[in-house]
Order: C-alpha cells, then sequence, then structure tokens
C-alpha cells in the first residue's frame, strides 16, 4: 500500500528532479536532424544551428521587415564592380563583382578536444581567422557535402574548375583519399575568386552580381567551422560525427547529444560577449530598439535592453512525437513554449485570442505568418490540364494554339472554383492566410492589395462555369465520354488527415463538375510519378530560407522543371517571358532597375528600363494568366508562451534568436508544482474493486475446499 | 468510396456471395452434419446473439457494395453536376443527398461546434459529424465494408495456398514437406507486423496490396495446423485403404484428404477474422491502411481528443464499431471452436 | 546432445539465409532508390546530390552479379548488391541509415537499454499475471468465475490498443498525474514505464488468460489428474504441481513468439509513450522511407526469433527425452 503511495508521488514530471531550480530551456525534439552547418536543411535543425554556429550576418531580432546586420563581420559589404585580367594571355580582361570583407578579430572557437592538434588530450581553443571562412567555402563547393547553397555559389569565381579539381584529386587514389580533407583541399589549391587578403580580412569575387548571396551569409550554411572539427568529428571509433557534434563560434555549445531522443547546448564561456563584453561587439547585447509590438510584448523591457547576451544556461529538447502529448506537457508546465496545431486550437484561442482558461495560467500568445506557400501544381507536361511542349495527342497538335487556350481556361475554372477559405477554416482554424500570387506577406513584392481575380471563390461559380464551358467541358461533361471530365490529384501522404483534405477537395471541384480521382500512394510511388511527369495535379508546399521573392519565382522558372530531373519547378511550368524576367529580376536588389533592349510586338527594337519591383509584377500577371498552381495558403505560426517564457519573437529565418530568449526559472518550478498535484483517490478506489472482486472469489474457494 | 468503373464489380461479387451461400444453405439443409451443427449452436445464447449481430455487419457491408447511378437523360447531363454520376451503395441511399455540414457538429447539434451558425440538417446527424461535415454514422456503417474486404478477401487469397501448401507438405513428405516448412519457418521468423509494413512499404498502398501483405502473414499458420493434420489423416485406416486399393493421390486428397481438413479451415479463419481486422488499425497508424476503415477513423479522430470542448464522436463511433465487431467475431469463433474442434489452438 | 544441439542450430542457418534472400528482394529489386534519397536530402535537393547519394550508398550498383568481370572471377559475384547484402547482414556490418548516415548499429545499442526497460516488465509481470488469473479461472472452471472471467477476456482483447493508451493517459497523466504523459529518462525509468507497462499488460492480457485457461483445463482433466484426485490430493496442490508444471510446455511455446517483441520493442507503446527505444527507432525508419534501418530491424527481429526457437526446442529436450530422437 505504501508502495502505491511513493509510486503516486512522485508525480508527473518528465525531467530529473535536481534540475528544478536551474535556467534551463525545455522544449522537445521531433526527431535528430543532421546539425553539420554545410548542409542542415530543416528549420528546426538551423535553429539549434545558429545558438552554436555564427554566419557573417544575422537579421535583427526585433525589426519587421527583417533587417540584415553584421555578426562575425564588421559591416555588410557592397558590390564593387572590378576588372580582372583574363584567365589565359590574350583573352580579353572580365568584370568581376567584388565583396570585401573585414571579420572581428579575438573571436573563438568552441573550446574542445578536437581542438587540440595533434594529441586530442585536453579541450582547446582557438581564433577565428579569414582562413577559416576560405576553409568553410570550400567545404560549401565541396559535391561530397550537398550543400543546399551550391547554386548560389557556383557565381563565385573560379569554383567550379576547383570542383572540377578537387573531384580529379579524389580519383587520384588511395593516396589522396585517405587525406584529412583540409589537407585535400589545400592540395586541390585556392579558389580564385575568394582571397584571403589578411588574417581578418578577405575578398569574395563573383562572375555576376548577385546580392542573394547575401542572404546565404546570414545563414548558417555558411558559419565557419574549423578544419580540426571536420578532421576530428568523422563518426567511427566512438566519436560522433561533425552532423552530431557541431563545432562554431557561437553563444553556446553542444553539452549532450544522444541520436533521435536528447539534445542539450550550454553557455560557450569562451563567447566574446561573455569574455570581453566592454568591447560592445554587433550581436552580443540585446536590441535597443524594435517595434511598437515589441514594446507592448514587454520585449523591450528595461531588465533586457542593452544588456550583455546570453540570458539562458541551458537548452534542453527531448524526443516527443505525439501532437497530443507534447501539448499535454505543456499546459503541465513542462515544455516553456509550445506551437499550436489545429487540434489544440480551439483549447488555446478563443474568438482571435487566447482563451481564458489559459490566459488566466500567464499563457501568452503570438502570431506570424510564416515565408511559406502552399499550392496545388498542375503538370504543365500534361495533355488535359497543361501547356506541353508537343501535345501527346497528334489531334490536339493539331489544334494547338486553341488546345492551349481550352486547358488554359479548365485551369483559370478549377483555380475559380477550389475554396481556399474553406480549407483554411476547417483544417487551420484560420491560422493561414489565403494567397494571391507565390509570395507571402513579408517578401519583397508582395502587395497586400492585389487579389488574384482566378482567387476569389464565388459560391455560385458563374464565372468557372463560364470558363469550363469555353475549355469544352460543358457542366464539367468531358464530351469524349459523355461522362464529368476526369482529372487525377496526387498526394505525398497517405495519412488519414491528408485523406480527409483530399475529400474535401473533391467535393469543391465536384461542384464545378469535375470529378477528381485521388492518387494516394506510398511516398515512394508519389515520387516516382513526380520524376516521369506521370501526374495531373499534386500538392505541395515551399518554405524559404531567406526572405526574397527569387526563392518563390524559382518554383515556376523552366530550366528548373523537375520532369526527369526532380528539381523545383514541379508544374513543369516554361514560360520564355517568365523565365527571362526572372533571370534579370535574380541580379538585382531590391531597389534597383536594369534596363535591356527588346524587339517590341511592332518588330521595332526599344529600350526598356524595369526595376526589381515592376519584373516581379509582370512575372506576377503572367502566373495569375497562366495558372500553373491553385495558390493555397502561406501559413501561420501561433505559438504559446508560459508567463516566465521571455523575449520570444518566434521567425522561421531568424536563426541566431536562441541567445536572446530568457526563461525565470524560479516562478517556473513555483507554478509546475501548484499545477501538477496528484489526484490520491482513485488508487484507494482502486484497492476497493479489487478487494470487492476478490472477496466472493475466496469465500467459494473455501466453501470448495471444507467439500 | 466506389468510383465508377469498379462498382459494376463490386455488385457482381455481392452477387456471387449471395449466391454461394445460398447453395451453401441449401446443401447444409439436407447434411446432417450441418445440421447438427446449428442444432447444437443455436443452443448456445451468447454465440447466436453474436452471430445475429455479426450477421447484421455483414450485411451492412454488404449493402455498402450494391451501388448504382441513377440515371442522367442526355440532355440534362450538364446541368445534372458531378453526383448525380457518382454511383451511391444501398447504405448511401439511407441518407439524404448531401447530407453533410460543412465541420464538426455534436450529435443531434442544431448548431455548428465551431462558430455556431446553424446547420443545413439540423437535429438529423445522430452521432454528429467529422472534421469536414460528414455525418459520423454513415461514416461508421461505410467502416464495415472494408472490415469485411480485409477478412474476407485475405481469406480467399490465403485458404487455396495454405491448402495447397499443407496437404502437399503432410500427404507427400519428404521433400516437399522439407520446402514447404522451409518457406513457412522462414516467413514465420520475420516478426508479423514488420513483414506486413515492409511488405507493403514497398508494394505500395491500396486494398490488393494490404490483403496480399496480410495474406503472406496470415498463410503460415493455417497452412503449419493443415500440415499436421494431413500427417494424422493420412495414417487413418480408411485413407490406407483406398491407397491399397489403388485409388490415384488426387482423388484421395480430393475425397479424402481436403474435406477432412474443412473444419479447421473455418475455424482458424473465424478465430483469425479479428486478428485481421485489428492489425489493420495499426497499419493505418503507420498510414499505409484501407482508406475508410474504422483503424483510419480512429486514427484521424485520436487529436480530436485533445480539443477543447472535447470531441469524442468520432472516435468513441468508430471504436465501439471496432469494437463490437471483433468482440461478436472473437464470440462466434469461440462458438465454432468448441463444437467442431475444441483442440484447434491458436496462440496469439 | 551435444549433436542435437549442432543439427538444430544448423537448422536455423538457411532460415536465416531465406530471410536475407527476401529482403534482398524487397528492398533492393523492389525499392526505388530516388524515393529514398529524397527522403534523405530533403525536397530542395537538386538532381546531382540525389544522383551522388544513390551513387554513395551503391544503390545504382548491378543487383545479382557485376558483368564487368568475367564469370570465372571472384568480382563477378562479390561486387554486386546480393553479395554485399549478405555479407553485411551476416558480419553485422549494418552501415549508416539511409537518412542520416547515423550508424545502425549504434542506434540499436542505445535502443536496446530503454526497450528492454520497457519489454521485460511486461513480459515478466505479464506473464505471472496472467498464469495467475488464468489458473484462478481454471480453478473455478465450469462456475460463474470462470464465464465472468472469459467474457471479461474477450472484451478486453476486442478493444483495439489505441484506445487502451489514450484512456491511459487521460486518466493517469492529465487528470490524476502519477505518472508523466510521455518520455524516458535513463536514472528514473520506472516512472516513465509505469504506464506504458500496465498498458502492454492489460492488452495481452485477455488473449493470453483465455490460451492458458483452456491448456489448464486440458490438463485438468487428463487421467493423471484424476487419478491424483483419488488418491486425496487437493485441489490447491493439483492446480501448482501437476497442471501448471505439464501445461508449462505449451504456455514455453507461445512465450518464445513473444521473444524478439522483447528486443524490437513494441512499435505503438514507443511511440506514443516517447520512449527511445528500437520500436521507435523502427516507427522513424518507417516513416521516413529509411529502407537499410528497416531491413535491419527485421533481419534482427528474425535472428532473435530463430535463436530463441532454437533455445526452446533445446530446453524441450531436457524437459522430454523422445524429442531428441524425432
Amino acid at each position: 500500500m505504501s508502495f502505491l503511495g511513493t509510486l503516486i508521488g512522485c508525480g508527473n514530471s518528465p525531467y530529473p528532479a535536481a534540475d528544478a531550480g536551474e535556467k534551463v530551456f525545455y522544449s522537445y525534439l521531433l526527431r535528430s536532424y543532421p546539425l553539420d552547418p554545410v548542409n542542415a536543411q530543416s528549420i528546426p535543425g538551423m535553429g539549434y544551428l545558429g545558438a552554436i554556429c555564427e554566419p557573417l550576418f544575422e537579421y535583427h531580432y526585433l525589426k519587421r521587415p527583417l533587417e540584415m546586420q553584421p555578426l562575425l563581420a564588421r559591416a555588410i559589404p557592397q558590390f564593387e564592380e572590378i576588372t580582372a585580367p583574363g584567365l589565359a594571355a590574350g583573352e580579353p580582361d572580365r568584370v568581376l563583382y567584388r565583396l570585401r570583407f573585414e571579420i572581428w578579430d579575438q573571436v573563438l572557437f568552441h573550446r574542445d578536444v578536437c581542438m587540440d592538434v595533434p594529441n586530442h588530450a585536453k579541450p582547446h581553443t582557438r581564433e577565428l581567422t579569414a582562413e577559416d571562412f576560405e576553409f568553410t567555402f570550400k567545404r560549401i563547393a565541396d559535391p561530397a557535402n550537398n550543400c543546399p547553397a551550391i547554386d548560389t555559389f557556383l557565381r563565385v569565381d573560379g569554383l567550379s574548375e576547383w570542383i572540377k579539381r578537387l573531384e580529379a584529386m579524389r580519383q587520384k587514389g588511395p593516396q589522396t583519399a585517405t587525406l584529412p580533407v583540409h589537407e585535400l583541399y589545400r592540395l586541390a589549391g585556392p579558389i580564385r575568386g575568394v582571397q584571403v587578403t589578411g588574417r581578418y580580412s578577405f575578398d569574395l569575387l563573383l562572375t555576376e552580381r548577385y546580392p542573394i548571396l547575401l542572404y546565404w551569409l546570414a545563414m548558417t550554411t555558411t558559419a565557419p567551422v574549423p578544419y580540426e572539427a571536420v578532421e576530428y568529428y568523422h563518426g567511427e571509433d566512438g566519436r560522433p560525427h561533425l552532423r552530431e557534434w557541431p563545432i562554431g563560434t557561437g553563444p553556446y555549445r553542444m553539452a549532450d547529444h544522444r541520436k533521435d531522443d536528447f539534445i542539450a547546448f550550454e553557455k560557450n564561456p569562451d563567447w566574446r560577449g561573455i569574455t570581453q563584453p566592454q568591447r560592445r561587439l554587433p550581436g552580443t547585447r540585446y536590441p535597443t530598439g524594435g517595434e511598437e509590438e515589441d514594446r507592448q510584448a514587454g520585449r523591450l523591457s528595461p531588465e533586457y535592453v542593452d544588456q550583455p547576451l546570453p540570458f539562458i544556461d541551458r537548452f534542453e529538447y527531448r524526443r516527443d512525437k505525439e501532437a497530443v502529448t507534447r501539448f499535454g506537457k505543456f499546459l503541465q508546465g513542462y515544455y516553456d513554449g509550445e506551437e499550436i496545431i489545429e487540434e489544440t486550437f480551439h483549447q488555446a484561442v478563443s474568438g482571435g485570442d487566447i482563451s481564458p482558461a489559459l490566459s488566466d495560467r500567464g499563457i501568452r500568445l503570438s502570431m506570424e505568418t510564416m515565408l511559406r506557400v502552399w499550392y496545388f501544381a498542375f503538370n504543365m507536361d500534361d495533355d488535359i490540364v497543361g501547356a506541353p511542349r508537343v501535345f501527346a495527342d497528334p489531334a490536339r497538335e493539331r489544334d494547338r494554339e486553341q488546345w492551349l487556350d481550352r486547358n488554359r481556361k479548365l485551369r483559370q475554372a478549377m483555380n475559380l472554383a477550389f475554396n481556399t477559405q474553406e480549407e483554411i477554416d476547417i483544417f487551420m482554424n484560420g491560422r493561414a492566410s489565403k494567397a494571391e500570387s507565390p509570395l507571402p506577406p513579408g517578401v519583397f513584392g508582395h502587395d497586400p492589395d492585389y487579389r488574384n481575380p482566378y482567387r476569389q471563390y464565388d459560391p455560385e461559380l458563374t464565372r468557372a462555369r463560364q470558363l469550363l464551358t469555353e475549355a469544352g467541358y460543358p457542366g464539367g461533361i468531358d464530351p469524349r465520354t459523355n461522362r464529368p471530365l476526369q482529372i487525377e490529384l496526387s498526394l505525398p501522404d497517405t495519412d488519414p488527415r491528408t485523406m480527409e483534405l483530399a475529400r474535401m477537395t473533391t467535393r469543391m471541384f465536384g461542384q464545378l463538375g469535375i470529378d477528381l480521382k485521388l492518387d494516394a500512394v506510398t511516398y515512394n510511388a508519389f515520387v516516382q510519378k513526380m520524376r516521369r511527369g506521370a501526374f495531373q495535379v499534386l500538392r505541395w508546399g515551399w518554405y524559404a530560407d531567406y526572405p526574397d521573392p527569387q526563392t518563390f519565382l524559382l518554383l515556376l522558372y523552366g530550366p528548373e522543371s523537375s520532369a526527369g530531373t526532380g528539381r523545383n519547378n514541379k508544374a513543369n511550368f516554361r514560360n520564355a517571358r517568365f523565365d527571362f524576367l526572372y533571370e534579370k529580376m535574380a541580379t538585382l536588389a531590391d531597389d534597383e532597375s536594369v534596363t535591356w533592349t527588346e524587339t517590341g510586338p511592332d518588330g521595332a527594337e526599344r529600350v526598356v528600363t524595369m526595376s526589381r519591383g515592376e519584373i516581379i509584377w509582370e512575372m506576377i500577371a503572367i502566373f495569375e494568366y497562366e495558372c500553373p498552381w491553385i495558390v493555397n495558403h502561406h501559413p501561420m505560426s501561433f505559438n504559446l508562451f508560459h508567463s516566465w517564457y521571455h523575449n520570444v519573437k518566434p521567425n522561421t529565418v531568424i536563426y541566431t534568436g536562441a541567445k536572446y530568449r530568457d526563461v525565470d526559472a524560479r516562478l517556473r518550478r513555483e507554478l509546475r508544482e501548484e499545477w501538477n498535484r496528484p489526484v490520491r483517490w482513485p488508487a484507494w478506489a482502486f484497492v476497493g474493486i479489487v478487494a470487492a472482486l476478490v472477496t466472493p472469489a475466496v469465500r467459494t474457494y473455501i466453501r470448495r475446499t471444507r467439500h | 468510396m466506389l468510383g465508377w468503373q469498379d462498382y459494376h464489380t463490386s455488385n457482381l461479387v455481392v452477387a456471387l456471395l449471395l449466391a454461394i451461400s445460398v447453395a451453401g444453405a441449401w446443401y447444409g439443409r439436407h447434411n446432417l452434419f450441418c445440421r447438427q451443427f446449428v442444432r447444437d449452436f443455436a443452443r448456445r445464447r451468447l454465440a447466436v446473439a453474436a452471430a445475429a449481430l455479426f450477421s447484421l455487419f455483414v450485411g451492412v457491408a454488404l449493402a455498402d457494395s450494391i451501388a448504382w447511378c441513377d440515371p442522367v437523360a442526355e440532355e440534362n447531363a450538364e446541368n445534372a453536376g458531378i453526383e448525380a454520376f457518382r454511383p451511391r451503395t444501398l447504405i448511401d441511399r439511407l441518407f439524404p443527398r448531401d447530407f453533410r455540414e460543412s465541420a464538426y457538429s455534436a450529435p443531434l447539434a442544431t448548431n455548428a461546434f465551431y462558430g455556431d451558425q446553424p446547420l443545413k440538417h439540423p437535429g438529423k446527424h445522430v452521432l454528429g459529424t467529422t472534421i469536414i461535415g460528414h455525418d459520423t454514422l454513415h461514416e461508421t456503417l461505410k467502416g464495415f465494408r472494408p472490415a469485411m474486404i480485409i477478412g474476407a478477401f485475405t481469406t480467399l487469397l490465403v485458404i487455396p495456398i495454405a491448402i495447397v501448401m499443407g496437404v502437399l507438405a503432410g500427404y507427400f513428405g519428404r521433400r516437399i514437406d522439407d520446402v514447404v516448412q522451409y518457406i513457412y519457418s522462414t516467413l514465420a521468423s520475420i516478426p508479423n507486423i514488420l513483414l506486413l509494413i515492409a511488405l507493403i512499404l514497398v508494394m505500395g498502398r491500396g486494398t490488393l496490396q494490404v490483403c496480399i501483405a496480410l495474406g503472406v502473414t496470415t498463410w503460415v499458420g493455417l497452412c503449419r495446423l493443415l500440415r499436421a493434420e494431413t500427417l494424422k489423416l493420412r495414417e487413418l485406416e480408411y485413407v490406407q485403404a483406398a491407397r491399397a486399393l489403388g485409388m490415384s493421390h488426387t482423388r484421395i486428397i480430393c475425397r479424402h484428404i481436403v474435406p477432412n481438413l474443412f473444419h479447421i479451415v473455418l475455424i482458424s479463419f473465424v478465430l483469425r477474422f479479428s486478428w485481421l481486422v485489428l492489425n489493420e488499425s495499426i497499419l493505418s497508424y503507420f498510414g499505409i491502411g484501407l482508406e475508410g476503415s474504422f483503424g483510419a477513423m480512429i486514427v484521424l479522430a485520436r487529436d480530436e481528443l485533445a480539443r477543447e470542448p472535447v470531441i469524442w464522436w468520432n472516435l468513441a463511433a468508430a471504436s465501439t464499431a471496432l469494437f463490437l465487431l471483433v468482440l461478436t467475431a472473437n464470440i462466434v469463433g469461440d462458438a465454432v471452436r468448441d463444437l467442431l474442434d475444441p483442440r484447434v489452438r491458436t496462440a496469439e | 546432445m551435444t549433436a542435437y544441439i549442432i543439427r538444430r542450430v544448423l537448422y536455423g542457418v538457411p532460415i536465416v539465409l531465406g530471410v536475407l534472400f527476401l529482403l534482398f528482394i524487397l528492398f533492393f529489386l523492389y525499392a526505388d532508390p530516388e524515393a529514398m534519397a529524397r527522403k534523405a536530402l530533403g525536397e530542395k535537393a537538386s538532381v546531382e546530390v540525389i544522383n551522388n547519394w544513390i551513387r554513395e550508398k551503391g544503390y545504382d550498383r548491378p543487383r545479382f552479379f557485376n558483368p564487368k568481370y568475367p564469370v570465372t572471377e571472384a568480382g563477378f559475384w562479390t561486387d554486386a548488391i546480393l553479395f554485399d547484402h549478405f555479407h553485411s547482414m551476416l558480419t553485422l556490418n549494418f552501415g549508416g541509415s539511409d537518412i542520416d548516415d547515423y550508424p545502425i548499429l549504434d542506434r540499436i545499442k542505445q535502443g536496446a537499454g530503454p526497450s528492454l526497460t520497457v519489454t521485460v516488465p511486461i513480459f515478466v509481470i505479464g506473464t505471472l499475471v496472467t498464469i495467475a488469473v488464468s489458473l484462478f479461472v481454471a480453478f473455478f472452471r465450469g462456475s460463474y468465475i470462470d464465464q465472468a472471467g472469459l467474457f471479461v477476456s474477450v472484451l478486453a482483447m476486442s478493444v483495439v490498443i489505441f484506445v487502451y493508451i489514450m484512456v491511459g493517459q487521460y486518466f493517469f497523466s492529465s487528470q490524476w498525474r502519477w505518472f508523466p504523459i510521455s518520455g524516458f529518462d535513463r536514472a528514473s525509468a520506472w516512472r516513465f514505464v509505469a504506464l506504458p507497462a500496465l498498458v502492454g499488460i492489460i492488452t495481452n492480457l485477455g488473449g493470453g488468460v483465455r490460451f492458458y485457461r483452456t491448456i489448464m483445463v486440458e490438463e485438468v482433466n487428463r487421467d493423471y489428474v484424476r487419478t491424483a484426485r483419488a488418491k486425496g490430493v487437493g485441489e490447491v496442490q493439483i492446480m501448482f504441481k501437476h497442471v501448471l508444471k505439464n501445461g508449462m510446455l505449451p504456455i514455453l511455446t507461445s512465450l518464445v513468439m513473444q521473444i524478439p517483441f522483447l528486443f524490437l520493442g513494441s512499435l505503438l507503446l514507443e511511440n506514443f509513450f516517447g520512449i527511445p527505444g528500437l520500436g521507435s527507432v523502427t516507427y522513424d525508419a518507417i516513416d521516413q522511407n529509411d529502407f537499410a534501418t528497416l531491413r535491419v530491424m527485421v533481419f534482427i527481429g528474425a535472428v532473435v526469433f530463430v535463436i530463441g526457437q532454437i533455445l526452446t526446442d533445446i530446453s524441450y529436450s531436457f524437459v522430454d527425452p523422445r524429442v531428441r530422437l524425432s
């Protein structure tokens, strides 16, 4: 009986009792994401890395729209046009674009055994220099690292030649293949466009003026990693791999990592903000200014403004797969913050604000539209819904122009029939903003007043029906079969929830008279279909790594077509004008314009000057008319925070937020105790029930043995 | 949901099943053994009640497999809308057309659960509605069909394989026995659920694939039982006598062995039924079960418990239906086993 | 005896090889490497990167034999997936997972502990409770206790496991706050294991009681029990000394069937209760199309099962020497 008492008395805390008063941040892990900065791509993974590694720049923690500021760099450089001599004697001079970087001195890497070369006996550290950046750019270039930034960095002068040299070295034989990576990189020679000009300065030379590269320098992808760590943490002989144990210059360092189970970071005592607070280096103090909403939310309280960072001592993430248990632990106070999902929405939010039951506990809510877009992509290579380069059906190919027009009208009609608002209301409790174009709010080129005429749902479907008739399917009836036109929707996921969403979609197109057939297959089969281009419509989503329209418009760029390549233009949309504009737009900064000559419709040459915004607007106009997608929504994140968790301002592209946040451990301990007192009476009730059940049996037994 | 290509097949299958059961009943009427069995079975009140309920479930599944489209006049086709072309089953026809709301509503409610708008069919949804406003009772009734398909279709796949392999191994012994034993020992040594998942992940999702995967994992147990029984039967005097009289192996197997195995087949499948249905729900958890099954409904509804106020009716309806189905199958299975051969054991 | 053991072990070898061949067919002939690559590298990965991955993992290599070599050379067979698959599995060189290259063997080592802390209590306490309840029910065979016991067992068997888990979490964690909803901590594992173990025991109880009771009632009706009873041996003594002892053999067989589950952990329980065991590893492998891990888990499950069977057969032969001869 006393055993039962102690059993229950321990309560429901999922943490060791000793940690109760520590300044630890508690959260959960969905799985262990790979954490090698050069190829970490998951949003949570980059979030963890943002605490451990530092890139050259970061975003201002509070200001919106996002504002870049220096972190390891002393300043954000400007592009300078320079002339470089030709590659070989006799070749003409080349125009290159130079970015000059100055970095801070006395920046130390994490104190770690890997830095103690060659003995690896005790933890050691060293200063970050420009050469570490050269090494990091080589890691980005190395194809073995699968770096997501490679497409952008191929614009660095001489990078592709360097890759060829590296590959040649690798294939040379076992002597070079077994060399440590930094030795191999050294043998492969320097990259022409990465020039170390001093201990703390280096130049990047680009073949093209490409401002998007700067965004990558604010991402953990380009954060410097010491070559010692790459060599030491190779995942064998009982050592972790670098992707499990990242090393950098950040305010936190790895403290513990059990794969798919537990991750912990602790404060890095050698961080420049802690050892040299008097230098007031950028990114080592809490910001002094922000938005009005920050003032209201207490994110600019004097307790924090201009104080040296970081605040929290330790971060602990434990694996938790189920949404219900996650929310349960949040309510019990065991997680400091939690994202609201659809199921938990009505428990947390009522009438657009936090529900009284939660606000009584001091829980607060924050909302932000994410840099994401969800859409249905039509397969433009398909005969029925698309605009293929050659129609498979010869009859259609003969009347090509007519069918291009008809198929476009079908796409437009389907765009008009999909009621995004209903999807948002039912499946996301309104936690999304309806999309009018691929560009989400907060990205340059997004116009809040723009309404895409084909995305305005009218319950009567008048215009949609008319377009469908013009497309040759009056009332949705396909004249070839005299039945409703059948279109197949492929889904990447087969869980019951996706199926429910698909059923709702079926219903919406059913109203128009189109029979949407669901093609729910395993992920395996879905990938095959996508690669072969053997689908009609599929549902897909995209999230941005950086706040630039280019990353969204890329999804419609012709050379990026996915059929046969698996690239990102899932719709296989190819439009010569769109592609031309894309190439212009990608090389411009937001406030710049570009001039070119083109042949007008009357055959006369003319000079055109367009600003970046105007180019984007023409691209959106093409998108609007051609309807290669049914663009659905940009999801919003709703986050809950306990009263003891301070300075939270979530944003999926601000990676360095960990150092700005704070927890009040004492308040947390008190509230946890108050909220989690065990209820004991059911235990006694159980004991009673068991006794009541056993007694008659015992009586029967006694009766029997007496016989 | 039935597409319009396959509803003819479905109707045909139902007709065939009905024909077979009528023929079976007609044959059984004059068969002493069957009459005895029915008489004994009728004496067990619990089993009879369970059998009645189970037959009702079978009936629902059959009714949900009979579908047709209402004829659409050619000239009206353009205005008829998609619904006119969708085949509706007998079960669908119990409910009015377009019997939906836009989202959740509680049982017998007159207003939507969230937002308080009046419903299109106030007070008519006996068990409430699902997330996309489908009637929960309707969905639940439609859940019996996938369950029966799992049970019946897998059985149809498994019986011929198990009988052929089991009888060949037991009757001829030696090499054949070695090969058959080797195959089933190999399959049996892989944990069932892992084999199931691996098969479906690799083969792809779909009714046929799920049934094949379940079939591959279930034939082993039956085959083992049949082989052991055949070994026994082979040594019986009348079989030995038939062989001495020069009867061919094929005739002996068809006349003397296979008919004497049928009770085992029957027992093992009534008992296996619940295993199949429960395992399908685990597959649903991995996203590879059948569409519209009870498992899928439960998995979909499981997070609804975290809502506030809690949405209980979908989870309750699906798990109660699944519970009743498995319970009746278990009770009937026990009774059949007790009456036919209490010594057949299946350890699960 | 030694000869029997050797014979028995040798019989296990072809079965393990058969399992490996089946895995080869499923995962190398049937599965699509590109899908695995996409799951591993993310949707943003470019084609070159995908192809790199496939090449690095060796999924583009010849399957059965390598036509680069003449048939007479060893390389004809050894430089192909079939050979490598057998070779690496049998030498336990499982390599890295398809998703993140983390060594599969390390993951198994990490997961085995938490899995066992859940499954061993379920197995041990569950078996004891099941035997106790079935003895109890068998003792009162034919009476209302027996009837009620059987009916409750059937009821318990008919409830799908999700319901047990959800009801358990709702009451024991959220409402009464006795145990954590989910999670795991090596230092105080029992607090986290209590609830999943309880659910595990209850889900297995119904089927177990029914099965063991049948065995015991069968034994009770045997001649030797009747003789013992005629000699005046007490009912309780009969149950424990004769019925339980003789019923142990079939019970042992059914327990062996559960051994792979002990090692593989419980897929569903570990997921719902956040226990970082092998069941969780397997679930992740399924969820992420990590076929490398999945095939290792299937292989290990099969090997453990075969070993378990050999051990039971050997222990049988101690109990009953006739087994050795057949």
